[in-house]
């Protein structure tokens, strides 16, 4: 478990750097084309902040369930489905957060997803309801897409399908067939988030699940934190593309002062000797080289971490 | 008088053209209208249908609404332009533009289906723009440059997937010479344009946020802009007769 140090100021903004490794894996794929997203001139592979953003509230809930934090239907708001696997539409959505939080219809308010769900005053909001319309602005969000630091090798993956499609007498109409997807061999992913916590505090004050006065700031980073890391860990998603993920550090600062390098950390690639990176030793060896100078730029330091973790095979030593 | 200049960049922009039918393909950069809402963010000035908004106004919301008008702009950020007679200039120099596609399978949408929301968009790639705002009151201008180095809210390119980046922000007397100042133009001329879209300071007598009024050229190194000794262009507009 990531401990938050309870020093952290209510303004200014913080930052948060998440590194993690997804090896024969097709992380995030573009809705369109269902091929990896990736800079065609440098090889690098990226996601979408949706797409990281929709991990973090996995783990998330698996985190406060955990700790018995929150109730299940009252957890995270944007879910695909109920926890009985159906899909649902706002209203319902917005039914099953009072009916988890025990809210008649007399006391019903429009903010109550917002005040009870966890996932709302980190990542926004809109309650587009005729007379009750509002907006939440994110508080947290990735500053720069998520993206490897290195050139990817892909490969072409020719799989078969388990069966054919047969006609209404039952002969076959077409056969089982094979499709090709792109597969990315080794990948480490550098993700940097920047926390507003002014608005955090603003969204956030209200809260019913998540008290402010009691949890304030470091009880919010702690969900965050602690969610991030168990989507990549614990709780990794189980599917055949998205499960050999794995997080391998995070580390969370506040500059003292506003002037930082903002730097991208996709960048660090123009540092590189060899621009391909195909195993997790030479990710790291090339990390501990110029990690360092990237989060000297970004102000932060031993003074200035408020949270890390390491995985045990990661040796940043930077952070160790 | 003081102008505050400002580097504003990021690693993608939306800056969405409301005439274009999908709003799906970014203009090359801000309008008027965009660096007045960035302003707004980093002063505080919350929309009033905002959660970050104090006490709004939920009759006069609510007459906005009836009357077309359901998400308006900041009453405090509306008077602050008028009354500090925000001025600006801003130039694209982030080399030769470049788009990308921004394709994402969106789940905030109010009737959910289970099917995802899928949007097909163009952004702009690396942007990067010198921006100078020029208004009235010394104090004023400082306590503008004061919150853009330390943002009340989140700041954006556009749209929320696209934050912002400012850096060197100065305070100076003139703003620094350069031949590539965005122009307004009222018919589209050559290069890339974004429409010259103010916000409109008395929304409740035009229950319309904002007016464009032709464009504004982009200069960049593909289609050179053009000069004028006055850069400055006024940011907004009242509008009469309504």
């Amino acid at each position: 478990m990531i401990t938050v140090q309870n020093t952290i100021p209510k303004t200014g903004n913080a930052y948060v750097l998440f590194g993690f490794e997804a090896i024969q894996a097709r992380p995030n794929l573009d809705p369109y084309t269902s091929t990896l997203r990736m800079n065609d001139e440098t090889m690098q592979v990226f996601t979408s902040d949706v797409h990281i953003k929709h991990h973090a509230r996995r783990g998330m809930k698996a985190y406060a369930l955990e700790k018995g934090i929150s109730k299940p239907d009252a957890t995270i708001f944007y879910e695909k489905e109920d926890e009985a696997g159906k899909p649902r539409d706002f209203s319902k959505r917005l039914q099953l957060v009072r009916d988890a939080a025990g809210i008649s219809k007399a006391n019903a308010d429009k903010k109550d997803a917002l005040n009870h769900c966890l996932d709302l005053p980190l990542f926004g909001y809109v309650h587009a309801v005729k007379d009750e319309s509002f907006n939440v602005t994110n508080s947290v969000n990735t500053l720069f897409r998520p993206s490897t630091f290195h050139s990817c090798k892909i490969l072409p993956i020719g799989r078969n399908n388990a069966f054919p499609s047969l006609d209404k007498e039952g002969e076959v109409k077409d056969s089982a067939g094979s499709a090709t997807v792109d597969s990315l061999e080794y990948g480490f992913f550098l993700a940097l988030w920047e926390i507003n916590l002014n608005m955090l505090r603003i969204n956030a004050e209200n809260h019913k699940t998540l008290a402010w006065k009691d949890k304030g700031v470091s009880g919010w980073l702690d969900i965050f934190l602690n969610g991030l890391w168990a989507a990549y860990t614990t709780a990794r998603y189980p599917s055949f593309t998205q499960r050999s993920q794995f997080a391998q550090f995070i580390v969370g600062w506040q500059p003292k002062e506003s002037e930082v390098s903002y730097e991208n950390p996709a960048e660090l690639y123009r540092k590189l000797e060899n621009k391909a990176i195909t195993s997790h030793e030479d990710a790291v060896k090339n990390l501990n080289s110029f990690l360092p100078e990237f989060l000297k730029g970004w102000k932060c330091s031993k003074e200035t971490i408020f949270a890390k973790d390491l995985a045990k095979n990661c040796e940043i030593k930077y952070l160790v | 008088m003081k102008h505050i200049v400002f580097e504003l960049t990021g690693e993608m922009a939306m800056w969405r053209n409301p005439y274009e039918s999908m709003g799906a393909f970014s203009s090359i950069g801000p309008a008027p209208s965009n660096i007045a809402g960035l302003i707004g963010a980093a002063l505080g000035l919350a929309s009033p249908r905002s959660h970050a908004s104090s006490g709004p106004d939920m009759e006069k919301l609510e007459k906005m609404e009836r009357n077309g008008l359901p998400w308006p702009v900041s009453e405090e950020l509306l008077r602050w332009e008028e009354e500090n007679d925000f001025h600006v200039a801003c130039r694209w120099t982030g080399g030769f533009p470049k788009r990308m596609p921004w394709n994402v399978n969106g789940h905030k949408e109010v009737r959910f289906t289970g099917d995802t929301l899928r949007i097909q968009q163009q952004v702009i790639q690396n942007p990067s723009y010198e921006v100078a705002v020029r208004i009235t009151n010394d104090k004023t201008a400082d306590e503008l440059a004061h919150s853009l180095k330390n943002p009340a809210f989140r700041l954006y390119l556009g749209a929320s997937f696209c934050p912002a980046i400012i850096r060197t922000v100065s305070l100076q007397k003139e703003i620094p010479p350069r031949n590539n100042w965005a122009c307004v133009r009222e018919d589209l001329g050559f290069g890339e344009v974004t429409p010259f879209f103010r916000h409109i300071v008395n929304p409740d007598k035009t229950f319309e946020r904002l007016r464009a009024d032709g464009y504004w050229l982009y200069s960049t190194p593909e289609q050179g802009g053009e000069s004028r000794n006055d850069p400055f262009v006024k940011g907004y507009i009242r509008q009469e007769g309504s």
